[in-house]
């Protein structure tokens, strides 16, 4: 069983798919920041992230079939 | 033999058509390095009483930073200071481009400027000379045919211009400097102070290089910048897609401010987003002088409805939320030519969709009506009435002159409660950032003393964890513990009081957050480096922090001259109530008790007294300001 990962705007270039859309494996125990590892993405690039909508916090356990959004830290423009 | 300073301050008087050059010791450079240190000095010598801001009184000053005009990368920057006529506080605000570096080579660390012109005139700094000129041939026209008149008359096409635009002249009170177009001293209004001085322009030639001590260091940290400027995750996204890429992170997390802050989220976000800028309107990506990073972005549109002249800066996060999503609009088109419009004009982004967002509210609730407002229908996501609003407000016409005295001044006149709409801090409405989602900028905006201002301190999400890329780089200031985004507790208060330090050295040397840590990849210990290495100075983040502090000092001793005291530093009662809309719909606002605590702890942690909103005496003589204690 998958989940999904979309990584958004300056993300994309961390993902190995060119539309920035990623589908994995679902391993047993995957949480949010498992995840950002796997992903190589521990490196505080990420700021905000979504599962199934919902502001996910690193700790949040990961279930088939979640769709994750990953977006790029922000703050002050 | 100085190194990066240039040893001379440029002094003028209008009123007198007098220029005088000043030549400072070493030791002054040390104690206030540049930029707003340099500025606060002058304003504190020479206005010791409360002041009119648009009067000959008002003490305006441009002040490059120490590194400004050397090679140390992404430090372009110059500050502009004098009392706001939109706060009636200090008004500081910094701008990056070309102009600082420019002032720098002609030999000058800083131009003050006192009195006011009989006619309209702009100045002209070549080389260590100084003469002001007449301009009444330059009254009345837009950014852009200045500049070009400027250069032209002047016969060369390398004179920097720092100027107002016709809004500066009309003194909108949030009319702002620019410097090649796309470069602006944002936010306070000081532009209206030049337009108050008959000052229409600073034009500056320099063609001599900045002494630094040593080259080859300034050189290396230039080439590690450079080489990583591609590959650190912050830097990156600034090049490929600017601020912009906050609309929708932004609106992602449910706060992107939408219809005057009603909603944190706007259904057409991506309408109005970075990639949506950089599919259809983005033709180059453009730079600061001595800066490899490139976050500028550089627009055009050429359709039958619309045309847009790329010279003029194109649209940063601010302008795409302010005049976008704040007002309802979803036409990316329309927000870039609404931009192009306050470029030409000079206006601040920031204040102007505030204002009108603020008079959208207005009307929606029935306060104002037609008959009030030209009859411009100012419902929420009106496209028909953004172009048109602009035009009025910069010119002062019909309904524009009620809204150019910003918002609070307009609410004084709706009546009718309007105010509780209002969402401004000593008069200047807030940036397009949620206090809701990131205690810190709360104190911020609260405590800033220049008004509601985001780059006051440092911004919470970059310290929130320990993979976080500011607690890495501020542990060198003492602040290697992650504090969450929510936090009100001392933590958070010291944090905001440390950054606020680091952020005014930044400014003093000329530095910009989006070259440095903890908003984008060079860290404090080659920042350290660079100060060394240019000056020839053995020194260290301590005396570089006291020196921040000394400017956070003196700017909170010229807030008390001009009648400010500690009731001013609260948040609009909105950052109070839960958020709405999106990722974060009925979340709790910030908590006002545990806020106010805060408040209070920071004025005791920075050593400044509640009752009489000043530095405490021993503060001051710590900080080698006794010359305010005697004043």
């Amino acid at each position: 069983m998958l989940i999904t990962v979309k990584f958004h705007t300056a993300l994309k270039r961390y993902c190995p798919q060119n539309d920035g859309m990623l589908q994995l494996q679902y391993i047993e125990g995957l949480n949010v920041k498992k995840l950002l590892e796997q992903l190589n993405l521990n490196n505080g690039a990420v700021g905000l992230v979504l599962v199934n909508g919902k502001i996910a916090s690193r700790e949040i356990q990961l279930m088939k079939g979640d769709y994750v959004e990953l977006f790029p830290i922000f703050g002050g423009g | 033999m100085a190194y990066g300073f240039t040893g001379k301050i440029l002094l003028v008087d209008l009123t007198k058509s007098e220029i005088l050059v000043e030549m400072p010791s070493e030791e002054f450079y040390r104690q206030y390095l540049g930029g707003p240190g340099i500025g606060l000095y002058y304003l504190l010598k020479n206005n010791k009483r409360y002041i009119d801001p648009l009067g000959p009184e008002n003490t305006l000053v441009f002040a490059p930073g120490l590194l400004t005009g050397t090679s140390a990368p992404s430090a372009p920057r110059y500050t502009v200071l004098a009392k706001s006529p939109l706060t009636g506080a200090l008004g500081k605000s910094e701008a990056g481009g070309w102009w600082g570096p420019e002032l720098k080579r002609a030999g000058f660390d800083a131009v003050v400027v006192r009195g006011r012109a009989p006619r309209p005139v702009y100045l002209w700094i070549k080389d260590g000379e100084a003469e002001i000129r007449d301009a009444s041939h330059l009254w009345g026209l837009q950014t852009g045919e200045v500049q070009e008149g400027i250069r032209r008359e002047l016969g060369d096409e390398r004179v920097q211009v720092a100027q107002i635009g016709p809004a500066g002249e009309k003194l909108v009170r949030f009319a702002n400097i620019c410097n090649n177009l796309a470069h602006f001293n944002g936010r306070n209004g000081l532009g209206a102070v030049m337009g108050s001085k008959n000052l229409r322009a600073i034009a500056v030639r320099g063609t001599k290089a900045v002494e630094v001590k040593d080259r080859s260091v300034v050189k290396e940290v230039l080439r590690w910048v450079t080489e990583q400027v591609n590959i650190h995750p912050l830097s990156a996204a600034l090049y490929e897609h600017g601020t912009p890429i906050g609309i929708t992170s932004n609106n992602a997390g449910g706060c992107l401010p939408t219809n005057n802050w009603d909603y944190g989220y706007f259904a057409r976000a991506e309408d109005i987003g970075s990639e949506e800028l950089i599919k259809n309107y983005l033709i180059r990506r453009g730079n600061c002088f001595a800066c490899p990073i490139r976050c500028k972005r550089v627009v055009e549109v050429k359709d039958k409805d619309i045309t847009v002249d790329s010279k003029y800066g194109g649209p940063e996060y601010e302008a795409l939320a302010a005049l976008g999503s704040n007002c309802g609009i979803s036409n990316l088109k329309l927000i870039i030519k609404a931009n192009e419009l306050c470029n030409r004009y000079g206006l601040d982004t920031i204040s102007l969709g505030m204002t009108i967002s603020f008079a959208m509210k207005c009307y929606e609730e029935g306060i104002i009506d037609k008959t009030q407002t030209d009859g411009l229908d100012l419902r929420f996501g009106n496209e028909e009435v953004l172009l048109p609003l602009i035009e009025k407000i910069a010119n002062r016409e019909g309904f524009g002159n009620v809204l150019a005295d910003g918002s609070r001044a307009a609410a004084a006149r709706f009546g009718k409660r309007s105010e509780k709409y209002l969402l401004e801090v000593k008069g200047q409405e807030v940036p397009m950032h949620d206090p809701r989602v990131k205690s810190g900028l709360g104190l911020q905006f609260a405590l800033a003393v220049n008004g509601a201002d985001h780059w006051f301190a440092q911004h919470d999400p970059f310290f929130t964890s320990r993979e976080s890329l500011g607690v890495q780089a501020a542990s060198v200031i003492g602040l290697g513990e992650p504090v969450d985004a929510g936090d009100l507790s001392f933590k958070k208060v010291r944090h905001v009081l440390y950054t606020s330090y680091l952020n005014g050295v930044y400014d003093m040397l000329g530095v910009c957050v989006f070259g440095y840590v903890a908003r984008s990849l060079t860290p404090l210990d080659k920042l350290l480096n660079l100060v060394e290495a240019v000056t020839g100075w053995k020194t260290s983040w301590w005396e570089l922090l006291k020196a921040g502090e000394r400017f956070l000092a003196m700017a909170k001793e010229y807030n008390v001259r001009q009648g400010l005291t500690f009731s001013e530093d609260r948040l609009p009662e909105k950052f109070f109530t839960p958020l709405k809309g999106g990722s974060r719909d009925g979340e709790p606002g910030l908590d006002r008790d545990k806020f106010y605590e805060a408040v209070r702890l920071f004025y005791e942690m920075a050593g400044w007294e509640v009752d009489t909103g000043r530095p405490a005496k021993a503060k001051l003589y710590e900080l080698g300001l006794d010359w305010l204690i005697e004043i």
